[in-house]
């Protein structure tokens, strides 16, 4: 059922690959509907399905059945060009690797967003800095992602992945390349970033430790999504 | 977006300097070549264009004779009619100490001079030429202050010189400054003199060179009235006509230089191709985040184009300058060769133009954009996210990759083909289809890698050559281009040394059937461009009266008029054409030629006949002599490789009837023992030496001298095949080291599992071996196809001149050599890389 | 004529007076010998004046000059085989003046002196430079026809009277210095028939003309700026000669001669003590700077001459190689208290500022 606040619809969706000569399902009927200001987890064996689906929330593949809804945008309706902007406009992301362009710096990192939109202004440069400070990295603005630390690159993703005040992130294992410590520390603060902003979020983790950070925890098995309670 | 593109522009090329450099390099190069060719061709030829159309003024129009100059009377006769002509005397003078090529000695009447040449005007030096200095002075010359300097002469000095083969003292009556670049151009390679002077020296004291004339274009009624007083054999000529005849003569060989520095640049795209391709490899993951956060495949194009730009803009740059400082001494061997072949030019600075700065820099900028286009747009393919996670094996689909290139190399062969049929004639059109026929072999890699590997699978026991080439084959994307790139290098190698090697071996034998003497004596220092100095009289007495000579066969050198325009012709005696093979058509069996040219016929050479159309024997042309305009059958068309412009060859006995003209330019001597060749050569220069300063060479010397002057003409051509081979090799080198990064942490991987080092580096060389192997394959026939089209296509059409194909198969043997040693040094780097990591450094991933 | 002036110093700056031979007193002149060429002496020229008249008496004036001159510092050129080496240069200049257009048609020519292109030949007497041509049995006695872009000239001569010899017995010092001589002579009336030709029309003319011939090594210091000559043919069949050089500073007196032939070609030297020649008025040229008296008052006190001497027009310049002016002037005034008109020639030189730079 659809609800008002409703972000994210996912109606119906199903995914199949070619694989040599031969097709496979990956996803089957998926429905899934994720609250504004709600972060949702995703887990699953690997190759199940779950970048998948991130991938075809995010527009950057296209899906064989069904329909995705993200705020009042018809996501497959779209052309490729127009789900790009799309993209660029509404989704932040954050990987597990390669996050950061290597030849710019940190601030040029978070910057890019803002740049490609066109909306570098005095406001969001402000924003960009406070990102920076609520993460505590603010001081290595300047260094090169070689320069940092696996914590502090994910950092800098995060405050890349919110400069532009996008509606959705995605989160592929954003702490998959953490220790413990650091990985905690890193989605706590991740959380506390989306819901202050009243943002959403898919996060895909292996870590149930993560996992149970989320609002609500879905995961994928046998081609269908299963929501998990707590 | 655009500045924000142009920004990770910038920025990613200044994060990987090694590559930019690399690139930049390549691009360099190829430009550097193509600049300093061009700036070396446009000096030479803007060296002659000046000093021709200095020494020729603002003369309107030039009477000349056929062969023989045309008499002074005719001056007399002129002069009557109108005051506006000028006498001309040129010669070339040998200065003594200076070098092989000659300086032109101009003989004028200072007192006629004013409408045609200025140097005798205050405007044009910064003082007047004395005119009592030039005309009271036996031998008085005046030269410019830069001429003066070089030779290390003043006013005053007297200056050793050749002229016709006799020394003499010249005077040096007054130097002169000249106001502007322009003049002083002229003055560097003239030395100008009274024309009573002139006559001493020449030794011609009856005939003028010619009489420059000053006519107003719509004054018919002049140029009626003196074309009523010129004798036969005496016409009135339009200055422009000449110069634009000489001009057209050197285009064959500039295009062909041309050629040449453009295969270069080819080579240097291949590398750039190559670097580009595994750049984009390394930035996978940059470009699936970019295009993840919202750019698009357009926008990821772009900024790889834009990079292509920069890279070709700043290379182009760099090899404009670079190119600058190599047309400085490519001027002097390409004039020396231009000198040799067409027209003396003593160019001794390299003149740059606007013209050759914007070639260079399109060249490498077009090469450049070109080479990125399909590293572009594979880069543009990427699907967002495909390089963010360790998953993606990327599975090459080398089957496709090898039947598309196939059918490319097909089609462009096709097109070549029909390029060179469809144009019989052209030049560039064979120089096109040779690019057609490079290219198409080039496509061909992808299949020639596919079946070597299919083969070295049937051998069981080779496992690491095996897996080797298992990973060439699925590395084929990156691997067949610096394949491709070494291919073309071998096959050029092959086909320049082949095309060499035939013109070598043609000449030699050419040379075998005509050189019947033992001895030859002639003037020094001559060749196809310098008008040949006649023997003197006492010279061919002593010859005669000479116990050890048994036969003396004579030749006559001169030029000519014909209603096709000037031709050099050629006067002998001896029936050396006994050899069937030595005409391409003839109109009576070639045993009867002979008897046809001593009835009166002619014969005309191979390239001479290329030049003017004439396709079959049979064909009359006509010929000025004294006596008018007569006509005259071509008995035959034979093959001459003295001279690229060609000859006509009459009997010396019908010559000396026809032009009334018992001089001679050289004597074959046939001794009683030949033998004895060389001292008689020897002991005859000494006693001659007096008389007239010679050239007494045995038989195989002239041979020598012959071989001598091919090797100079062919000795960038050289440089270049060599400059080929470095590049390819620089950048099988640059791959190889490209690709074992890639697969780092592969060997990484296969070190933590028990392989040792030395094995790794077994893996290393042997990719770097089977990718040399394959190249070496296919660059043979390709190398036989293009000593092919050089031989028989490229050299005929520029040329005129059919060549023997003779490649010797040694040739392929080199190359292999070559090829394993290119295969060895290359992976020495990467090997020693590999060598320096542990296994566990080589696992985790580099960002 | 004197104006020599200009080729020594154009062409040569070195010492020229040998090994040349110079002009010796003791030297007769023999003719017909003499009517050639001395090529022992490095200048010589054959200048002919004159004036004539039209049937309906349009004035004309005309000159015709043949220079020789000797390149180098010796006789001979050393041992050359070509027949185009030679030291002699040959110039001509040629000059009509159309006094009804107040016009001034002038050209010159050089070249080498080689056969056939210019040479002199004594006998028969012939001067040559391409197609300008004097030929006679002597210089009086001859044909002169030239030809330039817009005017020709083609005169038939015959001598009046006999040659008359100039200074004592044809050596005519020029200055104060006797190594500054010449030897001259001058055929002062010549009967003169022909046609002359300017633009398309042509003339047939009548009139009388003057001849010198002169020759020698060296004429003039270096001091010297220039000199005035006035060949005057008087209408009662006497003949004067007159000249003057002036020096560097521009004042007119420096050396003056004075020659006077009678009625009956009888020669007197003149006294010229207190002779003055005294400028009237002037020519501005505006070509070369120069300011030319064109009209002058001679006074010959010893002599009773007092002549007007008047250009008949302002114009007639010589913007050769070298710049003089030479033209037909009009005489009048008296001898010995008779009244006398007459017409004549006038050659002024070393009054053009650029004939100093000429020899830089």
């Amino acid at each position: 059922m659809i609800s008002i606040d409703d972000l994210v619809v996912i109606n119906n969706v199903s995914k199949s690959y070619a694989e040599g000569d031969q097709n496979r399902l990956v996803l089957k009927l998926i429905n899934l509907n994720i609250k504004n200001n709600e972060i949702v987890a995703l887990t699953g064996n690997s190759g199940s399905g779950k970048s998948t689906l991130l991938n075809l929330v995010s527009g950057i593949d296209a899906l064989d059945e069904g329909s995705i809804k993200i705020g009042n945008q018809e996501i497959t309706s779209l052309s490729e060009t127009e789900r790009t902007m799309f993209r660029r406009k509404h989704l932040g992301f954050v990987f597990q690797f390669f996050n950061l362009v290597p030849y710019l710096s940190v601030w040029d990192n978070v910057l890019l967003p803002l740049a490609m939109n066109h909306i570098k202004n005095a406001a969001n440069l402000e924003r960009a800095d406070s990102l920076l400070s609520t993460l505590g990295i603010r001081q290595r603005k300047f260094s090169y992602p070689y320069q940092l630390s696996g914590g502090e690159q994910q950092r800098v993703a995060i405050a890349r992945a919110l400069v532009h005040d996008p509606d959705l992130l995605l989160a592929d294992e954003p702490t998959g390349n953490l220790d413990g410590k650091t990985a905690n520390v890193v989605m706590d603060t991740f959380r506390q970033l989306i819901l202050a902003r009243g943002k959403s979020a898919i996060v895909v983790t292996h870590s149930r430790e993560i996992a149970s950070k989320c609002d609500r925890i879905f995961s994928i098995r046998d081609n269908s999504l299963f929501e998990q309670t707590q | 977006m655009n500045s924000l593109l142009g920004r990770l522009c910038f920025k990613s090329l200044r994060y990987q300097p090694k590559l930019l450099i690399l690139l930049m390099t390549s691009i360099a190069i190829g430009v550097s070549l193509i600049v300093g060719m061009d700036i070396a061709i446009q000096s030479s030829n803007l060296a002659f264009e000046r000093t021709t159309s200095s020494l020729t003024g603002k003369a309107t129009h030039q009477i000349i004779g056929s062969g023989q100059g045309v008499s002074d009377q005719v001056y007399f006769e002129i002069r009557k009619i109108t005051q506006n002509i000028a006498p001309v005397m040129k010669e070339d003078v040998y200065v003594v100490g200076f070098g092989k090529i000659p300086f032109k000695l101009l003989g004028v009447d200072p007192f006629a001079e004013a409408p045609f040449r200025d140097y005798f005007d205050s405007q044009y030096a910064k003082e007047s030429i004395s005119i009592e200095a030039l005309l009271t002075r036996k031998n008085a010359v005046v030269l410019s202050n830069t001429l003066a300097n070089r030779f290390g002469v003043r006013q005053g000095s007297s200056l050793s010189v050749v002229v016709g083969g006799r020394p003499f003292q010249l005077f040096v009556a007054s130097t002169i400054e000249p106001r502007d670049k322009i003049n002083d151009r002229f003055l560097q390679d003239v030395i100008v003199a009274d024309i009573s002077v002139a006559k001493e020296l020449s030794n011609r004291f009856d005939t003028l060179d010619q009489i420059d004339v000053l006519v107003d274009r719509d004054d018919q009624e002049t140029l009626d009235k003196i074309q009523n007083v010129l004798p036969k054999g005496v016409q009135v000529v339009l200055s422009a006509n000449r110069t634009r005849t000489i001009r057209e003569m050197t285009k064959a060989f500039e295009t062909n230089l041309f050629a040449l520095s453009l295969l270069a640049l080819l080579v240097g795209l291949f590398l750039v191709w190559s670097a580009m391709s595994f750049s984009v490899i390394r930035r996978k993951s940059e470009f699936s985040l970019l295009r993840c956060m919202g750019l698009t495949s357009k926008q990821i194009f772009l900024m790889i184009a834009f990079q292509a730009l920069l890279v070709g803009l700043g290379g182009a740059l760099v090899g404009v300058l670079f190119g600058a400082f190599m047309g400085k001494f490519l001027v002097l061997s390409v004039s020396q060769t231009m000198s040799d072949l067409f027209f003396v030019t003593h160019v001794r600075q390299a003149s740059w133009t606007f013209a050759t700065v914007l070639k260079g820099i399109t060249f490498g900028v077009l090469g450049s954009l070109l080479a990125m286009l399909l590293p572009a747009l594979e880069v543009a393919r990427i699907r967002p996210r495909e390089g963010l996670s360790l998953k993606t094996i990327e599975v090459t689909q080398y089957g496709r990759i090898i039947s598309k290139c196939l059918l490319v190399s097909v089609f462009v062969l096709l097109l070549s083909a029909g390029l060179l049929i469809g144009q019989p004639k052209s030049l560039m059109a064979s120089l096109v289809a040779a690019l057609g026929v490079i290219l198409a072999f080039s496509a061909i890699i992808p299949l020639a890698a596919w079946i070597v590997v299919r083969m070295l699978s049937c051998i069981k026991k080779l496992t690491v050559l095996e897996f080797a080439a298992w990973r060439l084959l699925h590395a084929l994307p990156r691997t067949a281009i610096p394949m491709a790139a070494l291919m073309v290098s071998l096959a050029t190698v092959i086909g320049i040394t082949g095309m060499v090697e035939s013109f070598r071996e043609t000449v030699v034998s050419w040379l075998d059937q005509r050189l019947v003497g033992d001895v030859y004596i002639t003037v020094p220092n001559q060749g196809p461009s310098r008008a040949p100095a006649v023997l003197d009289e006492k010279v061919i007495a002593f010859l005669k009266s000479s116990s050890e000579v048994s036969r003396l066969e004579y030749l006559r050198s001169i030029s000519v008029e014909t209603n096709l325009g000037p031709s050099q012709l050629v006067a002998f005696e001896n029936n050396s054409f006994k050899n069937p093979k030595a005409f391409l058509q003839s109109i009576v069996p070639p045993k009867e030629v002979w008897k046809k040219v001593l009835g009166g016929d002619i014969m005309i050479s191979e390239p001479l006949a290329f030049r003017w159309g004439i396709k079959k024997a049979g064909e009359a042309i006509d010929l000025l002599t004294p006596k008018g305009w007569r006509s005259f059958k071509i008995a035959a068309i034979y093959y001459d490789y003295a001279s690229s412009q060609g000859v006509i060859g009459m009997s010396l006995s019908n010559y000396q009837e026809l032009f009334s003209d018992m001089r001679v330019n050289a004597v074959a001597a046939i001794l009683k023992n030949s033998t004895r060749s060389s001292d008689i050569s020897t002991n005859s220069l000494e006693r001659l030496k007096s008389i007239q300063v010679l050239d007494i060479k045995p038989n195989r010397d002239i041979r020598s001298e012959v071989m001598e002057i091919f090797s100079r003409t062919f000795s960038i051509t050289q440089s270049l095949k060599w400059l080929a081979v470095f590049v390819a090799f620089v950048g099988i080198m640059s791959s190889l080291l490209s690709q074992t990064i890639e697969n780092i942490r592969e060997y990484g991987l296969l070190r933590a599992i028990g392989f040792r080092r030395g094995e790794i580096s077994l893996q290393i060389f042997c990719e770097s071996l089977l990718m040399s192997l394959i190249a070496w394959v296919v660059s043979v026939p390709l190398g036989v196809m293009l000593t092919y089209i050089m031989v028989y296509i490229i050299n005929y059409r520029a040329f005129g001149w059919t060549l023997q194909m003779h490649l010797d198969k040694t040739l392929f043997l080199h190359t292999l050599l070559l090829t394993i040693l290119a295969a060895t040094l290359s992976s020495i780097y990467p090997s020693w890389k590999t060598l320096q990591l542990r296994p566990m450094e080589m696992l985790k991933l580099d960002q | 004529m004197y104006w020599l002036l200009c080729i020594v110093m154009f062409l040569s700056h070195s010492s020229w007076s040998e090994p040349f031979e110079v002009a010796n007193p003791a030297q007769s002149l023999v003719f017909p010998r003499d009517h050639g060429e001395h090529r022992s002496f490095k200048t010589e020229w054959w200048y002919y004046t004159g004036h004539l008249l039209t049937e309906d008496g349009r004035r004309f004036g005309y000159q015709l000059t043949f220079f020789r001159n000797a390149l180098g510092n010796k006789v001979h050129v050393s041992d050359r085989k070509s027949k185009w080496a030679t030291n002699q240069l040959y110039f001509t200049h040629f000059a009509i003046s159309d006094s009804q257009e107040k016009k001034h048609h002038f050209a010159e020519r050089f070249s080498r002196g080689m056969k056939p292109l210019a040479f002199i030949q004594t006998q028969p007497f012939q001067l040559v430079l391409e197609d300008w041509l004097v030929s006679g049995s002597t210089p009086g006695t001859a044909n002169l026809s030239a030809k330039a872009p817009k005017f020709e000239i083609n005169l038939q001569l015959q001598p009046k009277k006999d040659l008359m010899l100039q200074g004592s017995n044809g050596f005519s010092q020029k200055g104060f210095n006797r190594k500054n001589s010449s030897h001259y002579y001058s055929y002062s009336r010549l009967y003169t028939t022909g046609q002359i030709k300017i633009g398309d029309q042509k003339f047939n003319v009548t009139g009388q003309s003057w001849m010198d011939h002169e020759y020698s090594t060296s004429l003039l210091e270096k001091s010297q700026r220039g000199w005035d000559w006035f060949a005057i043919q008087l209408n009662n069949q006497s003949e004067l000669m007159l000249f003057q050089l002036r020096d560097q500073r521009g004042s007119y007196y420096y050396y003056r001669v004075g020659k006077l032939n009678d009625k009956g070609g009888n020669s007197k030297t003149l006294d010229m003590s207190g002779a003055e020649f005294v400028p009237i008025s002037y020519f501005k040229s505006e070509k070369s700077g120069g300011q030319y008296p064109i009209k002058w008052k001679v006074t010959i006190p010893k002599e009773n001459i007092d002549l007007t001497v008047t250009a008949i027009f302002e114009n007639q310049e010589m913007m050769t190689s070298v710049v003089y002016w030479e033209g037909a002037t009009d005489i009048s005034g008296q001898i010995n208290k008779g009244q006398v008109k007459g017409m004549g020639y006038l050659e002024m030189t070393g009054y053009a500022e650029n004939i100093s730079k000429r020899f830089e």
